[in-house]
């Protein structure tokens, strides 16, 4: 009896140590998780009023920011048809604030403001020309001011009228430069427009149809574009006019009344993308652009010829492009990276009774083919090569005003123009530098003018003979740095 | 071509040949899903990106499964679409447009 008391007493001992060891553990953790939930309580504290002081700054802040800054410096070099040579050294800064919002999955807004400047004072200012709509942020002018390169809302949705045709509508400053195919040598993303004959700046409105859902054809989709390149509109005050001795006089026009002699320059136009799987694609593009303006001979003041600012007839066009993003199916890494692309365009004029363009009174048709390639460089890492090529033919008229080459536009060339670039990412995409060198060999005269006797095609011994001493050869090297975030 | 030019020419050249952090390209993965996936899975990427918030997606690629989230999302995608090559790119492309991302894809 007694071994067994004791032996019970022995066990009770035991259990009891090991039952209060496992209390003191649980006890022990117990204190650990309260001292841990506490520590969270207070993170969770600071961090509610971290949140809040975050929707303070941010509250009514509809906009997100990019800012796109680059630098650069360009050779240019011009040769004249009696041979003698002009050069120059131009440095340049230009910077793009972008903002986007989308308050909804329906409607996103978008809009880039620019300054693109030639570096300090330019010697002698000309202001005019310069600062026309069409080219004001696509080239280096001489002004700081930051003006409205884009802006624009963006409506989207699943469905049309009960199909399922995705599609969207947008009004405003449209992003119709570094179009399609020229987004390759600027190194961005392709805007709009098919970039071999429309890169220049308008306002207006598209509506833009995703036909693959209901053709079951990859990618396919058709984009109706609106826009007005002039307005026939008085600006403020323009019933005022500066006498030269200094006073004034008035001169019977209205407020935003209609401009004498103007009327609208407009353009309308398609693009259809018939086909489009994310390797290959075709995009094609027709316009008609009514009430194009031009330089028109006027007379004669002292031996020096003198010119008028006129519309006198309208131009149409079009463009098909085809795209390859990447070369076969995995052949190698190179290949699948390498694009290639080929464009063919024409333009056609359509001057007014009695009235010429581009030196002639019959409808005159040009026309250009663009080729070019890009890969990834194979000696230098997290770089690309490109090498483009471009012919336009004598009564050529491309719409490409607002293309970033200071030499002049390359793809408004009537003649042979050649480009090779060096793209090279040093920090990602943030920050990116460029070597780029284009020849522009002009056969005729007037590639770069707009669309009355200044745009007259003249073979450059014919130009010689008249007196006159057009631009031969013209090319451009560009080395530039650019921050993007 | 006057003196400085040539010194500010050589100077640029010769950063442009510096060696370089490779990082982030979003751009990359937006341009692979429209080759390799947008069709197997019937969306754009804007959409499919939104199909998750950013935490989401880290969480998703952090413990491996990326790959099989889009086969999850995307029944049709054939595998050498899914090659471990594209999957940093495609990453940073949903990353990038999440849909608590703020960022506003290009239209």
């Amino acid at each position: 009896m007694k071994k067994i008391l004791l032996s019970c007493a022995v066990a009770g001992t035991f259990f009891s140590t090991a039952y209060a060891d496992d209390v003191s553990d649980l006890k022990a953790q117990i204190e650990q998780l309260t001292k841990k939930v506490n520590k969270l309580e207070k993170k969770q504290k600071k961090n509610t009023k971290k949140i809040s002081s975050v929707n303070k700054l941010a509250n009514n802040d509809n906009l997100k920011f990019g800012a796109d800054f680059r630098t650069a410096y360009d050779y240019i070099s011009y040769k004249h048809a009696n041979g003698l040579k002009d050069t120059n050294d131009v440095f340049t800064n230009r910077l793009w604030v972008k903002m986007a919002y989308a308050p909804t999955d329906n409607i996103a807004f978008y809009s880039t403001l620019s300054y693109y400047k030639i570096y300090g004072q330019v010697a002698s200012p000309h202001p005019g020309m310069d600062q026309m709509d069409w080219i004001v942020n696509g080239t280096a002018g001489s002004t700081n001011n930051l003006r409205v390169k884009e802006a624009y809302f963006l409506y989207k949705n699943d469905t049309f009228m009960g199909m399922d045709v995705p599609w969207t509508a947008s009004i405003g400053r449209r992003p119709s430069t570094d179009g399609l195919l020229v987004n390759y040598r600027e190194d961005q993303k392709a805007k709009s427009a098919i970039g071999h004959n429309i890169n220049m700046e308008f306002d207006g409105a598209s509506v833009n149809f995703l036909l693959e859902n209901v053709t079951n054809v990859s990618g396919m989709s058709m984009k109706f574009c609106f826009g007005r390149g002039m307005s026939d509109v008085n600006s403020r005050y323009s019933g005022i006019d500066r006498n030269p001795d200094g006073t004034y006089s008035f001169n019977g026009a209205n407020n935003y009344g209609k401009t004498k002699g103007f009327s609208n320059t407009d353009l309308v136009g398609v693009l259809f993308n018939p086909y489009d799987d994310g390797q290959y694609s075709v995009h094609t593009v027709w316009f008609d652009a009514f009430n194009l303006p031009g330089m028109y001979y006027a007379g004669t003041n002292e031996n020096t010829p003198y010119y008028d600012f006129k519309q006198h007839g309208d131009v149409s066009g079009g463009a098909i492009s085809i795209v390859a993003n990447g070369i076969g199916d995995e052949i190698s890494d190179m290949l699948d990276d390498t694009i290639v692309f080929a464009s063919f365009a024409y333009s056609q004029t359509n001057p007014d009774n009695g009235s010429t363009m581009l030196g002639s009174d019959d409808k005159e048709t040009g026309t250009s083919v663009y080729v070019g390639a890009n890969w990834p460089c194979q000696l230098i890492d997290e770089a690309r090569v490109g090498i483009e090529y471009n012919h336009g033919s004598k009564y050529w008229r491309s719409f490409t005003y607002g293309e970033d080459t200071l030499a002049g536009s390359k793809l408004a060339v009537r003649g042979d123009a050649y480009e090779i670039w060096f793209n090279k990412d040093l920090i990602g995409k943030t920050l990116t530098a460029q070597i780029r060198y284009t020849y522009m060999d002009y056969k005729y005269t007037g590639s770069n003018a707009f669309f009355g006797d200044g745009g007259t095609p003249m073979l450059m011994k014919d130009a010689i003979l008249a007196g006159l001493n057009p631009v031969d050869n013209a090319s451009d090297l560009r080395v530039y740095f650019k921050y993007r975030y | 071509m006057s003196k400085f030019s040539k010194v500010a020419l050589a100077a640029l050249l010769g950063l442009g040949l510096l060696s370089t952090t490779v990082s982030a390209d979003a751009g990359k993965g937006q341009k692979l899903y429209a080759k390799k996936l947008k069709k197997a899975c019937g969306m754009n990427g804007a959409k499919m990106a939104a199909k998750h918030t950013q935490d989401e997606w880290e969480s998703i690629e952090k413990s491996g499964k990326l790959k099989s989230e889009i086969e999850h999302i995307c029944p049709d995608v054939k595998d050498k679409a899914l090659k471990d090559k594209y999957l940093e790119h495609y990453y940073d492309f949903f990353y990038n447009f999440a849909s608590d991302s703020g960022n506003v894809p290009s239209c």
